[in-house]
């Protein structure tokens, strides 16, 4: 536990770039709150390979956002048969019900399209309040807090130790 | 552009999709084993072993060998298991989630194979049946009976004939008193001794003396008005006497015909009758035929999701509930409806102990709405070793999904039945050995459940079991079967899975009927006789005493009748007739 913190902490105060971070925990979002074996996450995992975004922050975010889907699975199961079932949309539901693709994709299946409309909605938001957030962090709390006495005690701590440990492990790969 | 984008990911995403697809190429086979394992073992509700499964990609196909699917009832066997089952699938319509097998065939199926192991069996309680022993099928117990019951029976009940002992003897005593009493009232014999010796002395009056004459004959005349009247008082009371004495002795003849009614009554009350004697057929049959119907009844419902799988309707959509999956499938309009699953043909053959059966089943499909055709099926053999031939053909039809109807029609004809045990512990019967003819026909349509049997059975012989508690009615209805060679056999089932009801009759009832009703004669008659014992030792004491009371009365008639025998002698005497010898005459 003190690992995981002080490797998210090392993420957060490395000097990777702040996109890197949120893009990393958007992408995450996505591939952990619908099924694994979907066809979208093969774009999704295709997308964090290419893009930079830090493997660390996608990994851990991951775990996760895949943990919070089995809590969240009635929402997206509400969500999904509702935007499935909404009249206006049958004709697109129906042209795509007949494309291999999509079929294979089961965007028809209530828990992927509740889990894949959420996580897409909140994609946007959650990058730019992610990114926002990571850059105040660095300017305000990072140097207010190395500045405190506390702060100065805790670097003599064990778990100080632990996260200069993972110094060497980068935001980039 | 650089610092959005690292071009060796590509590369890194290749490696690891390479490496993905070997991993997928080399334990599919496994993975697709243990998934079909899984899903098996879900829908049956018992382990389902398979062997091994090869997947084939050119063309796209399966082939799964030593399936092995435990008896939930009996894990140490299989309840089928299937040597080799091998099919192509239609590769472009998998790409459209529809796996389309035109022709499956299906090799080595074996009935109740032993298991190498037990399988495991999932706890399902809701589907847990337990087979339905009706409240028909429960044996005539008759009744058994002992003295020491007769006498219990007996202090129990209140004798018709005691309550009238004891209300006779109570009027008799009354009665009598009433006559002792009066019998002092009226003119005894010392009363009558006195008119004789009166009279004795006119007789001797001086007839030569016209006054002592005179006054003797007025005195006679008084005497004799006297005499008379005492005389009519002795008559009428010896009439009212006789009418008490009459009725009283008319209540101790009905006293003594009384003990007859008393026995009948206990007889019909407690004696042996063959009342619920009406359905052997139910209890010799009844839970074998339950057994097996709660049986097909379960393998029936894990089967019917294979063949209509539940739907349900969202804001008029269909969607069912993908097997695995968690959520609900939405299903739209196809430009070319096909169903999800289906397997046109499939050829199989099954391999029994005395033979092979083969047969078809077309159309396997969860969808039969969208196919618009129902499954059939059909499987006969002809002499397989115990029977002569087998013929099993029927439907399951849920092409409108509201209104399924399932039909099922078999026939077997000359089956060399082997031994069956029958009956309750009160009836154990064993069938030793039988010619069957069998005829099934069993409909499901809307839930309901109806289905008939049909048997008819030569050359059969019936048996006691050995080391079973004998019972009169055992050894009537053993002695009885063991006579009978043929007989008819018809079962009715009639209702719901969860709630049906079974008749079952045969001609075996009326041969079981006429055993336990000559039975139950044999054993009236003789429990009537310890009933009329156990009375006439009841009543012996208090019908003496009664008989002793209506004796005293009898003495008091007697002794009016003595009374008036005296004083008729008198008022015949010759001195009340003047003409007569030793008459009272006057002189002139």
């Amino acid at each position: 536990m003190i690992k995981l913190l002080a490797k998210t902490l090392r993420i957060l105060n490395s000097e990777t770039d702040p996109y890197q971070i949120s893009l990393a925990l958007c992408l995450a979002m996505v591939a952990g709150f619908s099924p694994l074996m979907s066809l979208h996450n093969v774009v999704v995992f295709f997308l964090v390979f290419v893009l930079r975004v830090n493997l660390s922050t996608f990994l851990l975010s991951w775990a996760l956002f895949s943990g919070l889907a089995y809590l969240l699975d009635p929402l997206f199961h509400v969500t999904g048969l509702a935007i499935l079932t909404a009249g206006p949309l049958e004709g697109l539901w129906t042209a795509l019900y007949n494309m291999p693709l999509f079929r294979i994709e089961r965007f028809n299946n209530s828990v992927l399209m509740g889990s894949l409309l959420i996580s897409l909605v909140l994609f946007l938001p959650l990058y730019l309040v992610t990114n926002r957030a990571i850059i105040r962090y660095r300017q305000s709390v990072l140097v207010w807090v190395r500045s405190t006495r506390v702060m100065q005690m805790i670097q003599l701590s064990k778990f100080y130790q632990a996260y200069t440990s993972f110094k060497t492990i980068g935001g980039d790969v | 552009m650089k610092r959005w984008f690292r071009f060796q990911g590509i590369a890194a995403f290749i490696v690891i999709l390479v490496v993905f697809s070997c991993f997928w190429f080399l334990f599919i086979d496994t993975i697709a084993r243990k998934n079909m394992e899984k899903t098996a073992t879900s829908l049956v509700g018992a382990e389902v072993n398979i062997r091994n499964v090869d997947l084939r990609f050119l063309p796209l196909g399966l082939t799964i060998e030593g399936v092995q699917v435990t008896d939930p009832e009996n894990p140490q066997t299989n309840a089928v298991e299937i040597g080799r089952l091998s099919f192509s699938l239609d590769t472009m319509r998998l790409f459209l989630r529809k796996a389309i097998i035109e022709e499956m065939g299906v090799e080595g199926v074996a009935l109740g194979t032993k298991r190498d192991r037990p399988g495991k069996v999932q706890s399902r309680e809701k589907e847990e049946r337990v087979p339905r022993t009706g409240k028909g099928w429960d044996f005539i117990t008759l009744p058994s009976f002992s003295p020491a019951d007769i006498q219990k029976i007996l202090e129990k009940e209140d004798l018709k004939t005691l309550a009238l002992i004891r209300s006779l003897q109570e009027e008799t005593s009354t009665r009598s008193a009433f006559w002792e009493k009066r019998l002092g009232e009226i003119p005894d014999t010392a009363r009558l001794e006195q008119y004789r010796v009166r009279m004795e002395k006119l007789k001797t009056v001086n007839k030569g003396d016209v006054q002592s004459m005179l006054s003797a004959g007025a005195e006679a005349k008084s005497l004799q008005e006297d005499l008379r009247k005492d005389l009519l008082l002795l008559n009428d009371t010896k009439t009212q006497f006789d009418r008490d004495f009459s009725s009283i002795n008319e209540r101790i003849a009905q006293v003594k015909e009384a003990p007859a009614e008393d026995i009948r009554h206990l007889t019909r009350k407690y004696g042996p009758t063959p009342e619920g004697i009406g359905n052997v057929s139910a209890v010799l049959f009844g839970s074998n035929i339950g057994v097996w119907i709660e049986r097909a009844l379960t393998w029936y419902e894990r089967i019917k999701p294979l063949v209509a799988r539940s739907t349900q309707e969202e804001n008029g959509k269909k969607v069912t509930k993908p097997i695995r999956a968690s959520g609900v499938d939405v299903h739209f309009m196809e430009y070319a409806p096909l169903p999800d699953f289906l397997i046109r043909k499939t050829l199989a053959s099954i391999t029994l102990d005395q033979g092979m059966v083969k047969g078809t089943l077309d159309n396997i499909t969860p969808d039969q709405d969208v196919l618009g055709k129902p499954l059939t099926f059909a499987f006969s053999a002809g002499q397989l070793g115990d029977l002569k031939s087998i013929d099993i053909h029927g439907t399951f039809d849920h092409i409108d999904p509201l209104t399924g109807k399932d039909v099922l029609k078999a026939a077997v004809k000359g089956y060399r039945m082997p031994r069956v045990d029958l009956g309750s512990p009160a009836l154990p019967l064993a069938l030793q050995n039988a010619v069957a003819d069998l005829d099934l026909t069993a409909e499901v349509l809307n839930e309901k459940i109806t289905a008939d049997i049909s048997g008819s059975f030569s050359a059969a012989r019936f048996s006691l079991q050995e080391g079973s508690e004998k019972s009169p009615a055992y050894a009537a209805l053993s002695s009885a079967f063991s006579k009978v060679n043929n007989f008819n056999l018809k079962a009715r089932l009639a209702g719901t899975a969860e709630d049906y009801t079974i008749e079952v009759r045969s001609d075996l009832d009326r041969v079981a009927k006429h055993a336990i009703e000559t039975l139950v004669a044999d054993l009236g008659t003789q429990f009537a006789q310890e009933v009329k014992k156990g009375v006439q030792e009841k009543i012996e004491t208090p019908l003496n005493s009664l008989q002793a009371a209506a004796g005293s009365m009898s003495e008091i008639g007697r002794e009016l009748s003595g009374r008036i025998d005296l004083a008729d002698g008198l008022m015949k005497d010759s001195l009340f007739s003047p003409g007569k010898k030793g008459g009272l005459q006057l002189p002139f």
